[in-house]
């Protein structure tokens, strides 16, 4: 090691990294480090205490918390990331009028019930550009569980699968009642 | 492989244990789709089990990858197992769902800040993140102990101090024999008290400035120095080494009454 001051978060880090159960470790580290006694005090403390894990499936808070997480992230930082919250009313209607899709199929995709493999790039990409992301994001976004409505999600049992009832971009079509003319020209490349 | 490129303060570069290695070379050999089905096994005794420091290689490595949705669906395994290393904030008992607010917050802003880090790794590369490629559970240890710190959750604790150990007076006689069981019950080799994890939980709900003198003595760092070169209780402290004793007592006596082991104060 070198004298040069190191942050408390290098610091920290090597101390996390000495050979577990060492004898002397923290009084060595307290000698060198002075300035971080407190925490590295505090953290060799916390790696001795027991883990509170638990390898039991992930509750329904837990899974809320997972997405809201990567929805604060999304609204800190704009367009790598496409969000619950991108799809306003504003944008779901203007995805309608730019590729041409029923309300019903749009909001499967709101919902991530169309599965992202089946949808041409070319409809990803113009329903990404409506929203103001990239297509990655929003491919990103589509492969994600399908989003629950708050009350089912709040019954859950099990979290659900990123496969769960996920159906094609064409099944949706047909559901929609869009006619075999449409469907062919939006599956079947630029509309 | 892609290596490490953090490194310790005499400028080694960090490396992977051996474990992590073989299973991202193992992994690294399987299809995409069984990748994932390896992945998504969420139970640690299975023999398949993807350990989080492999989880975290992979999802590091959507960097040069564009498969769709490859980014999202590793977020979302890393951070539940991130999530297991966090108290639960929910206690659902027969009748309620008791809510505690602050174990919330230590575990939004500690996953705040490791997204931070991996949205800062995903656009140019963050070398903070090769800890969690290391050593994941200890580093989730430690985003917990400084997000506890940050929301003060163990602030309250310094409360009740007020100096009281301080005023506490021993014959020297007397002190020297309580201090040694005090170090006997925190020593690692201790058979007054055989269950570390228990008298590790009792620390853990001390003040702070007790907490720092128990786990300096389990550390066997002694109340005042043997030598011009050693470390001391009273030197990290600044206090007198009486006081440093005083206080390994103080914390001995609260842990053994946290442990049933003595009546009552």
């Amino acid at each position: 090691m070198t004298s040069i001051p190191l942050t408390e978060e290098a610091v920290l880090e090597a101390f996390m990294l000495e050979e577990p159960g060492q004898a002397g470790v923290l009084e060595r580290y307290l000698k060198r480090y002075p300035e971080h006694a407190a925490a590295l005090i505090d953290l060799a403390h916390g790696l001795a205490l027991p883990d509170p894990v638990h390898d039991d499936a992930i509750t329904d808070e837990e899974g809320v918390w997972i997405d809201a997480a990567w929805n604060r992230l999304a609204a800190a930082k704009g367009a790598g990331i496409v969000s619950t919250r991108d799809w306003t009313r504003i944008a779901l209607k203007a995805i309608c009028d730019t590729l041409g899709l029923p309300m019903l199929v749009v909001t499967a995709f709101r919902d991530r019930k169309i599965s992202p493999a089946t949808v041409p790039t070319d409809i990803l990409s113009r329903m990404a550009a409506t929203l103001n992301r990239d297509i990655a994001a929003l491919a990103d976004y589509l492969s994600q569980p399908v989003v629950l409505p708050p009350a089912a999600a709040y019954k859950a049992v099990a979290q659900p699968k990123a496969t769960d009832a996920k159906m094609s971009f064409e099944q949706a079509l047909k559901d929609a009642g869009v006619s075999e003319a449409d469907r062919r020209k939006l599956l079947g490349g630029p509309v | 492989m892609r290596p490490l490129t953090r490194t310790f303060p005499d400028g080694t570069l960090y490396t992977r244990r051996p474990e992590v290695e073989v299973q991202i070379r193992e992994l690294l050999q399987l299809s995409r789709e069984e990748q994932d089905e390896r992945m998504a096994i969420g139970d640690s005794g299975h023999r398949d089990f993807v350990r989080p420091e492999c989880l975290m290689y992979f999802l590091r490595e959507t960097r040069r990858d564009n498969h769709p949705g490859r980014f999202r669906t590793l977020y979302r395994l890393l951070m539940t197992r991130f999530g297991k290393h966090f108290r639960r904030s929910e206690v659902v008992t027969a009748t309620l769902t008791i809510v505690d607010a602050s174990l919330s917050e230590v575990r939004d802003r500690a996953t705040d800040r490791l997204m931070e880090k991996i949205l800062q790794d995903k656009q140019s590369g963050d070398d903070r993140l090769d800890i969690y490629e290391v050593v994941f559970a200890m580093a989730a240890k430690r985003d917990r102990q400084s997000a506890e710190r940050a929301v003060g959750r163990r602030a309250h604790r310094e409360e009740s101090l007020a100096g009281d150990d301080e005023v506490r007076e021993f014959a020297p006689h007397v002190e020297k024999a309580l201090y040694e069981a005090a170090m006997a019950l925190l020593t690692t080799n201790s058979d007054v008290c055989n269950d570390r994890q228990k008298v590790l939980t009792a620390i853990d709900a001390l003040p702070d400035k007790y907490r720092q003198v128990a786990t300096m003595m389990m550390n066997n760092i002694q109340a005042e120095a043997s030598g011009p070169d050693a470390v001391s209780i009273s030197q990290v402290q600044k206090c007198t080494p009486k006081t440093a004793r005083a206080r390994g007592i103080e914390a001995a006596r609260r842990i053994r009454l946290a442990l049933g082991l003595e009546e009552g104060a």
